[in-house]
């Protein structure tokens, strides 16, 4: 009886299908894990992707949830949690404190930062702060010309002031208010939306503005709203049954959107939200994990997104 | 009992001269007695920088300056006190009274070796506030042209000690019965505290919101007859020490703190810096005293040395944090005796410590993964758990994932492409307890910030993708492979064909049966001919099969791989 012949079952085309929706499941070519390659500056080669390495020392000693790149050639990380900014100089590499925010009222944490027509905007619970770029390298210059307590926000969120800018406009969530700096015009309720909906996050899709919304962690209910920015109300809404809108996800002329508590990505096609993909794994009552809304970015054509895993409990 | 008014500006605390009994009134009036009052105000001085000398010149005796109360808070302009006496002939001044120290007097140097002694023997409801001042600055220059100030606070009832001063030398002596209530911010190199009587009862010392911080006290000291940043008892005997939310910063190059039973509230060592709970003696430090320490919060800075007594247990009921970076060790005081250290719950990460003859008890978790092991410990945990499998089920893995194609002719894919830089080990990926805050493209660097919490040890960073470098130990796994249970498949061989396999690179090939619960490592060949890499093993019968490619670099050289090709028969 002749040998049976030998099965070749080959592992390839990596870039073709990336990774499968379970250990059990997934599109042809997928793999279950794939941690840490590169699948496509070369199609057709599994290369390893380059690393992390920390880059802040033990400078950064909080989380930070906003950052910004500045023309004055810096970048600038706020943290959530009191009012320390640090900066790394863009010449030297060099991390360092160049400021604390002490905001005459609301907590000190950092919600949302934007640099806009020159000034770098940052914004705690009540108050937005402003300084000018070019004024702004180094401790000493923060400490001299940094202008806190600019504007103040009406409804004082203490999560999130979300920002993006929008035709020659910044755009701050504030609760259900839309606030927005026109040059240097602050104007705290460009657009309101229905209470008790809360302004997650903000993204863009031709000229309009894309507002994502949150309750509480116990809602799940959020919607998408779709803004001209000279309307008096927004253009479009479309509800999903989800535990808010985490993330605006920048695509090349489309919008991805991370939603709720499951890892679900949903794909905008400028009316409403359809299911795109899933961060693979279990979810659970106890195992869940979200993006922030400023962890997602593109980068050279491809989007990067930051998603959190946390446990009942964390 | 009288008032004395100092007048005349500069002068010498024991000549009539300056002593009036109104204020601006004229001199001559008698030297202060312990039980008149003292006051220096507006009219004391005429210039700005006029001197007091506090010091009896009858030089045969050296004997003390004296009051009741001391008050000098209407003092108008910036004066000096200039301090100087004879070493063993104490004290050089004595207060009977409630002490009011005006920020605009300045404590300045004699030009004797010794400055002198100054007491407070103040009685029930006095209030010692020193105001904010440099009494002796820290660490002192001990050389025979320069002097320091001892302060003994040395109360005969209940009394109040505050304000912010920097000095070298300080014993706090409660009597029986009594309680020394401080509240204030010290900055000093050497603190005692011991009762004065030999059989004392209920000497307290409360210290209330202070802020201790223990520094270098001396330089170039001729005889090793004091200890730097020391704090404790000198003597055994005992006072009741309230901690309240106090807080000792050890900032000393090696700091003392004596233990018999002594209660604290939060205790912070610098990094680099030396802390020793053993007692002050006067041929050098003895190795350890009968008591015990109770801390609430202690915290250990990067590259900081912790070193407990052996027959002592340091208690922690609060935190127990040792920064991160580099290795901070914890000893036993008597080398190659354990000394014990306990906690009754939470955990203590000491991933970054370097332990040797610690002996860790109580009830918390000590999670030493990471850390040297040093020898003779019991009770840390050294062994690590890689969090890949942290859950049964398929874990969802925290990390930076890539949405991307390479052009618009291939379809748009999802990997999970950056894991943070944190570190369980090489190639030991963090890929749960983490968040990710902000992704910020700046050019062509890419900033990730993150937090980790590792069984409540939380770190922060932000990542920056490595030029440089690529990632050591990233893996792929595949799908389930075969899943027919009626019939057995045989897993015959694991061939990577590979592109370019630069030197310094690796690979190891890894097969389950059992839904990646147990992975082996295949002994592997590597073909350059054919530049192939495959498993030279015995077929393996299953009806489960998953493979697992991890790969090795060296900076920026990795293996880059065509094709993987599973043989089954």
């Amino acid at each position: 009886m002749a040998n049976q012949s030998p099965t070749i079952i080959p592992i390839d085309n990596y870039n073709m299908s990336g990774l499968s929706d379970s250990k059990f499941s997934g599109g042809k070519y997928s793999l279950y894990r794939i941690c840490g390659f590169d699948l496509h500056s070369c199609p057709g080669v599994l290369k390893v992707a380059q690393k992390l390495t920390l880059d802040s020392g033990s400078t950064v000693d909080e989380f930070v949830k906003c950052q910004v790149t500045s023309t004055n050639g810096n970048t600038y990380h706020f943290s959530s949690t009191s009012g320390k900014i640090w900066e790394r100089n863009g010449t030297t590499g060099a991390w360092s404190l160049v400021y604390t925010t002490s905001p005459a009222a609301g907590t000190a944490g950092c919600s949302g930062a934007r640099e806009y027509q020159g000034y770098i905007y940052w914004a705690t619970q009540s108050r937005l702060h402003r300084i000018l770029a070019t004024d702004g390298s180094g401790a000493a210059a923060w400490t001299a010309n940094a202008a806190p307590n600019w504007a103040t926000f009406t409804n004082a969120d203490p999560s999130f002031h979300p920002m993006v800018e929008q035709n020659l406009i910044l755009y701050i969530g504030d609760a259900n208010l839309l606030a927005q700096v026109e040059e240097s015009t602050f104007t705290a309720d460009a657009l309101d939306i229905a209470e008790p909906l809360r302004i997650k996050c903000l993204g863009k899709i031709s000229t309009d503005v894309l507002i994502g919304t949150y309750v509480d962690d116990h809602i799940t209910k959020s919607q998408v709203f779709r803004w001209n920015t000279y309307s008096v109300s927004f253009t479009t809404s479309d509800e999903i049954p989800e535990v808010g809108i985490n993330c605006f996800i920048p695509g090349d002329n489309v919008v991805y959107v991370q939603a709720g508590i499951q890892g679900n990505i949903y794909v905008y096609n400028g009316e409403q939200l359809q299911l795109y993909k899933r961060i693979p794994g279990e979810y659970s009552p106890t195992e869940y994990g979200r993006m922030f809304p400023n962890a997602a970015a593109n980068f050279n054509g491809k989007i990067l997104m930051g998603f959190s895993k946390y446990y009942v409990g964390e | 009992m009288a008032d004395r008014f100092w007048v005349g500006g500069t002068g010498t605390w024991n000549e009539t001269a300056h002593w009036s009994t109104s204020s601006g009134g004229g001199g001559g009036a008698s030297k202060p007695a312990i039980t008149d009052d003292v006051y220096f105000d507006e009219n004391s001085f005429s210039v700005d920088g006029q001197t007091v000398t506090i010091r009896d010149l009858i030089v045969s005796t050296f004997r003390s300056c004296k009051c009741a109360n001391f008050d000098s808070r209407d003092v108008n302009r910036p004066v000096n006190f200039m301090c100087y006496g004879m070493a063993g002939v104490t004290p050089t001044f004595e207060c009977h009274g409630s002490f009011y120290l005006s920020d605009l007097i300045s404590f300045v140097k004699g030009p004797g070796l010794y400055g002198g002694e100054f007491e407070w023997r103040s009685p029930e409801g006095s209030i010692i506030d020193f105001g904010n001042h440099i009494i002796s600055t820290n660490p002192e220059s001990y050389t025979f042209t320069q002097t320091y100030i001892v302060i003994a606070i040395w109360p005969t009832g209940n009394v109040q000690v505050t304000g912010n001063i920097t000095t070298q030398e300080m014993y706090i002596l409660p009597a029986d019965d009594t309680t020394i209530d401080f509240n204030m911010t010290l900055n000093i190199g050497f603190i005692s505290l011991r009762s004065p009587s030999a059989t004392s009862t209920n000497a307290n010392v409360n210290f209330n919101d202070s802020q201790i911080t223990l520094q270098n006290a001396w330089t170039n000291i001729p005889i090793s007859v004091f200890e730097n940043g020391y704090w404790g008892e000198t003597e055994i005997r005992a006072v009741n020490i309230d901690p309240g939310t106090s807080k000792i910063y050890c900032t000393a190059d090696t700091n003392y703190i004596s233990l018999s039973d002594t209660s604290f509230n939060d205790i912070e060592l610098s990094a680099g810096k030396i802390l020793k709970f053993a007692p002050y003696g006067l041929s050098g430090p003895v190795t350890t005293l009968p008591g015990n320490g109770i801390i609430h919060d202690l915290t250990m800075g990067a590259g900081s040395s912790l070193y407990v007594g052996s027959i002592n247990t340091l208690y922690v009921t609060g935190d127990m944090t040792i920064d991160g970076v580099t290795h901070s060790y914890i000893r036993s005081v008597v080398s190659g005796t354990r000394a014990t250290i306990s906690k009754a719950s939470g955990t203590v990460n000491g991933q970054y410590l370097d332990i040797k003859d610690s002996y860790a008890t109580g009830g918390a978790v000590w999670n030493a993964c990471g850390a040297v092991d040093s020898g003779n410990n019991r009770g840390w945990d050294f062994s690590c758990i890689t969090d890949y499998y942290d859950r049964e089920g398929e874990p969802i893995q925290t990390g930076v994932y890539t949405l991307g194609r390479y052009s618009n002719q291939y379809p748009q894919v999802l990997d999970l492409t950056y894991p943070i830089s944190e570190r369980n080990g090489p190639g030991d990926f963090v890929l749960t307890g983490v968040e990710i805050g902000s992704i910020l493209i700046d050019g062509n660097d890419v900033y990730v910030s993150w937090k980790r919490n590792n069984n409540g040890y939380i770190t922060y960073g932000i990542d920056k993708i490595d030029p440089d470098k690529r990632l050591y130990g990233a893996y792929i796994e595949s799908r389930v492979l075969s899943g027919n249970r009626e019939q057995l498949g045989n897993f015959s061989n694991f061939v990577i064909s590979y592109a370019h396999a630069i030197s310094g690179t690796d690979v190891d090939l890894l097969y389950s049966t059992d839904y990646g619960e147990n992975w082996v490592t295949t002994t592997k060949v590597k073909d350059t001919d054919r530049q192939i890499i495959y498993a030279n093993q015995e077929e393996v019968e299953s009806t489960i099969l998953q493979l697992k490619v991890i790969t090795y670099c060296t900076d920026n050289n990795s293996p880059d791989i065509e094709r993987i090709d599973i043989v089954m028969r």
